[in-house]
């Protein structure tokens, strides 16, 4: 199993810089094959058919037909995303130890076949941080810091 | 502390609505309690790009107002993909609703509730006309917990 940070979910939120972690399988993992999945590849040109202004289908029934119709590829999808909440002078070794920890009590809870919508609860309301100009961008530029790096802080757990 | 639901459960259904760009909400299924949602689960036919969540409340019958929301990022399609970690408002009746750049939601087109749409992204928006559709709904659904109430301590003195 691997603990990755997804950049595309990084933001600043309540004067923290907020992170996305994803949890994937691995074959020999517990119900791996649950997001093993195939999915449909979209033809560079896309939808052919009729679109509104906004670029979507006029008629959804044929831009229906026309995704069920397209080759598909498998992907292995994550089991489990979840955020957290760090101070823009965060360490490396603290946003290191929130993936490992994270991963060990997300795939616990998989693992044990439990709801993790039901059973994950979060620790009690957190403390909002500092709201200041200055605290604001430094998140910014912390998160865009972290963007940049985020393969190096990939953890992959042995079972 | 009791749980809050929202929403319809994310499960592979018979049709999709396509986000490039558009904002879709349920209307089935309202939040059963005013606190914080902390979980969302959705299911993508399409994989999502940009995607955002947010609560939402009507102003007039199609007409709908942004209460909180939470920005997600890139999501997988093809199986359930669940997010923990958030701390987004919510007050009892609220619906739950998604935009992204591109993408696809899973859809039921009868059998429920009904549900609202518009092109375009509009998380946030203020009293903003939806389009609805009688008996749909999407693969969208969240918990979350109301806060806690005010505790009486008894206090033993030992002397």
């Amino acid at each position: 199993m691997i603990a990755k940070i997804e950049p595309t979910g990084i933001s600043v939120r309540h004067g923290k810089v907020q992170l996305r972690l994803s949890f994937y399988l691995e074959p020999g993992d517990a119900r791996y094959e649950e997001h093993h999945v195939q999915v449909p590849v979209i033809p560079p040109e896309g939808y052919l058919g009729e679109v509104d202004t906004e670029g979507n289908p006029v008629d959804e029934n044929a831009y229906n037909a026309w995704i069920e119709s397209l080759p598909k590829v498998w992907q292995v999808n994550p089991f489990h995303n979840h955020f957290v909440r760090v101070s823009s002078d965060a360490t490396d070794m603290e946003i290191a130890n929130l993936l490992r920890d994270s991963l060990a009590e997300f795939y616990g809870m998989w693992n044990r076949g439990e709801d993790i919508m039901k059973v994950w609860k979060a620790k009690g309301r957190e403390v909002v941080g500092d709201m200041s100009a200055e605290n604001i961008q430094r998140c910014e530029l912390k998160g865009l810091d972290i963007v940049k790096r985020a393969s190096a802080f990939e953890h992959r757990e042995r079972r | 502390m009791a749980l809050i639901t929202i929403g319809e459960t994310a499960e592979d259904r018979g049709s999709l609505l396509n986000l490039a760009p558009r904002t879709a909400v349920n209307k089935g299924s309202p939040a059963s309690g005013t606190g914080t949602i902390t979980s969302v689960e959705m299911w993508l036919n399409l994989a999502g790009e940009d995607i955002e969540v947010a609560t939402f409340y009507t102003t007039d019958t199609d007409d709908l107002t942004t209460r909180d929301s939470e920005a997600i990022g890139s999501v997988a399609s093809g199986s359930k993909q669940t997010f923990s970690g958030l701390d987004m408002d919510v007050v009892t009746g609220d619906g739950l609703g998604i935009a992204g750049s591109a993408g696809a939601i899973e859809r039921a087109t009868f059998g429920y509730d009904g549900a609202w749409w518009i092109d375009g992204d509009y998380i946030p928006c203020t009293s903003q006309a939806f389009n609805w559709l009688s008996g749909d709904c999407y693969s969208l659904y969240g918990t979350g917990e109301t806060p806690p109430t005010a505790g009486r301590s008894w206090g033993v003195i030992i002397g």
